[in-house]
């Protein structure tokens, strides 16, 4: 059967970039700017989508001030195993590329038009005082507009814009990556994207647990700092085609605001440079909990924990209300119609809340954000070892401004008939069942064995229990998945993705016997010192998992030889 | 027993003056909440001390001698 | 009850439908005005609030928010 007969459209590009987030948009853009015919595709609407979708209040992080590029790869590194314990839990050389890069990609926004200065016409640089003395690294933004700005910078650098698209699988041909297949998620086309290269940018994953506010009855998408379309898309389909995870079993516990949305993101912890204040219910005072510490104040019965802004300044509460504005206006109504008043609310911190999965975990690459599979790159959040906007679009830029030498050589490659077919029909499958299981329904079976059988305080007998019921649910439940619209489509899709990154992450927790950090293994509660700057990489070989431990790379002597 | 301290941290109506100005300037020119806080905020941010360095710095590093008295 | 639509204020520009992250609305074509369909889906995250040019979405938090 002719491709043409199989699918509803197909479509020649030179870059695939999957998500039009605040990676996948700059990657986009300077890609084209070197001449090639590139495609970027997202699942919701560029205008809104993504963790920057609301707004962002700030940007960036900058080597200035005093602070050298290896000082900042030190904090990073010691703000990591605040999460994770002892060592490294990333390839320095990607995370001194990014403060390498800082001041460049500031220029390239500034290039787009994109607003980076202070109403005033200057860079505001926000005060910073976490590290003892006033750094200033960090620019404050007025942001809430930045995704439709970057909508706008794409359709005039001729980018060919796909919203509501959402990837099925990637196309391969031997060991290359060579596009994609796609639903329309409204109108249920099935496309095919022939692509010389494919860039990933889907952001994070954390759906396979509940989100920090638990919601038993309704409303099941809910999660702070990435938006609820976070079903790990990219993470899963690069792995089905063969490319390698990294971290999948350090999803960064850490404690989240109940009221969260409350604030904006940023200023629980950032607010201009004031750190805010832990209590107990009593309001005893203390300096950060992680999760050992969180375990001890509960079996004291010092819990709930709070955390509070009433000792700023009003000048201070005037610039949250301002930063309300940037990232995201909803916090108003959020607080006002509870009584939230930031100037005297305790707000609650529910521990042991996965991060989603963002403090190590992603698609495996190296310094060139090169994913383990030819033609494919990873940018962004969905790129294991570092997270922030600032990353995401330096990332992407990078990526964007030297793909064409890739796709200079990558030449023509042919897509494989069987292989769209095949897709096609795991795919649409759900179209076809009258009388089966909702897709909200399996996702939370699914996010039910995290929470009992994963969770934050792990052993060995549990989680292999979870892999057990999980098992069950791929036998019985993924066959029975109903859809009876694109929408439903979608939601089927994506627990499917949801499901192989749950197994993908239990089998690396699995793995991990020790306790680190918030890595906790009741049946491990030593760290193991082998497991030393040691992560896990996990891909696909011959229909089967395979795990790997392996060594992070070290810091590169010219890197570590520069002054500043 | 000891009065919870969390009373008073629901407040029954309390209003942002930022979002006062916002809901108003919407009303007032019948636009979106987004089209209004765009007109609204640079008025606000002018009466907000951005740019005194040494009271930030002084802001901040009170909180950080607060905070280091917590370890002692 | 998330987001909803008061329908005395709607214009039917589409605005809320063409932007929604999470795809919770339709389009119904015959009174060329979108419905809240897939309600139980809104994440509250305030866009379709926002963007609305005549302000005529509402937002509710869920009881678990209190």
């Amino acid at each position: 059967m002719a491709l043409e007969q199989l699918v509803d459209k197909i479509i020649k590009t030179d870059v695939l970039v999957i998500g039009g987030g605040i990676a996948g948009c700059p990657a986009a853009i300077k890609a084209a700017e070197h001449g090639l015919d590139v495609t970027i595709v997202e699942k919701s609407k560029i205008e809104r989508s993504g963790s920057a979708g609301q707004g962002i209040d700030h940007y960036g992080i900058f080597p200035r001030d005093g602070i050298t590029k290896m000082e900042l790869l030190r904090r990073w590194e010691a703000y990591q195993s605040r999460f994770n314990g002892d060592g490294r839990f990333g390839d320095p050389n990607i995370i001194y590329k990014y403060y390498d890069s800082a001041f460049w990609a500031l220029e390239e926004l500034e290039k787009m038009g994109i607003p980076m200065k202070w109403d005033d016409g200057e860079f505001y640089w926000m005060p910073h005082g976490r590290y003892g003395g006033v750094n200033r690294i960090m620019l404050r933004v007025h942001w809430q507009n930045i995704k439709p700005y970057m909508a706008g910078v794409l359709k005039e650098s001729g980018v060919n814009v796909l919203n509501r698209i959402m990837i099925v699988d990637l196309l391969t041909n031997n060991d290359k990556i060579v596009g994609a297949t796609a639903i329309n998620t409204r109108t249920g086309e099935f496309i095919i994207i022939k692509a010389k290269a494919v860039i990933i940018a889907t952001g994070l994953f954390a759906r396979c647990y509940d989100p920090e506010t638990p919601l038993f009855w309704k409303y099941k998408f809910r999660y702070h700092w990435c938006p609820a379309t976070v079903s790990g898309d990219g993470w899963a389909t690069a792995y089905r085609s063969g490319a390698e995870l990294a971290n999948m079993d350090i999803t960064g516990w850490h404690f989240r605001a109940r009221d969260d949305l409350t604030l904006s993101f940023g200023n629980l912890n950032l607010n201009d440079g004031i750190a805010g204040k832990f209590l107990t219910w009593k309001g005893e005072e203390f300096i950060f909990a992680n999760a050992h510490k969180y375990h001890e104040l509960e079996q004291n019965g010092k819990t709930p924990i709070y955390q509070t802004l009433e000792h700023l300044p009003d000048d201070y509460h005037k610039r949250m209300e301002v930063a309300y504005v940037d990232e995201r206006l909803i916090s108003f109504k959020i607080a006002e119609d509870r009584g939230f008043n930031p100037r005297t609310h305790w707000y609650e911190l529910m521990p042991n809340k996965p991060l989603n999965f963002i403090t190590a975990s992603g698609i495996s690459i190296d310094e060139n954000f090169k994913a383990s599979a030819k033609g494919l790159y990873a940018i962004g959040d969905c790129a294991a070892g570092f997270h922030s906007c600032g990353h995401a679009v330096v990332s992407g830029l990078l990526v964007g401004d030297s793909i064409n030498t890739y796709v200079a050589e990558a030449g023509d490659l042919a897509v494989d008939e069987a292989q769209v077919k095949s897709q096609k029909q795991v795919a649409l499958a759900p179209l076809a069942v009258k009388k089966g299981t909702e897709p909200m329904e399996l996702e939370c079976a699914i996010r039910y064995i995290c929470e009992r059988y994963v969770g934050q305080f792990k052993s060995e007998g549990k989680m292999r229990e979870g892999l057990k019921r999980l098992a069950s649910l791929r036998r019985v439940f993924l066959p029975s998945l109903m859809a009876n619209n694109p929408h439903y489509l979608m939601r089927c899709l994506e627990v499917r993705n949801i499901m192989d990154l749950t197994e993908v992450h239990i089998k690396a927790c699995l793995e991990r016997m020790e306790t680190r950090g918030n890595f906790i293994r009741l049946d491990y509660p030593e760290k193991d010192p082998s497991r030393d700057n040691m992560l896990t990489f996990q891909h696909i070989e011959n229909g089967k998992m395979k795990l790997e431990i392996r060594q992070v790379p070290e810091l590169k002597p010219e890197y570590a030889r520069e002054r500043k | 027993m000891e009065e919870p301290k969390s009373e008073k941290r629901y407040e029954d109506s309390f209003e942002f003056p930022l979002w006062r100005l916002v809901k108003q300037r919407a009303e007032k020119d019948d636009i979106s909440y987004v089209e209004a806080s765009k007109k609204v905020v640079p008025e606000y941010v002018k009466t907000i001390k951005y740019r005194d360095i040494d009271f930030e710095n002084a802001s901040i590093e009170k909180r950080v001698k607060e905070k280091a008295k917590l370890t002692e | 009850m998330a987001a909803k639509i008061d329908f005395k204020r709607c214009v039917g520009c589409g605005r809320c439908y063409d932007l929604c992250p999470i795809d919770v609305f339709t389009w119904d074509e015959e009174v060329n005005m979108p419905r809240v369909t897939y309600e139980e889906e809104c994440w509250h995250c305030g866009i379709c609030w926002m963007e609305c040019p005549k302000r005529a979405i509402d937002i509710t938090f869920p009881a678990s928010f209190w």
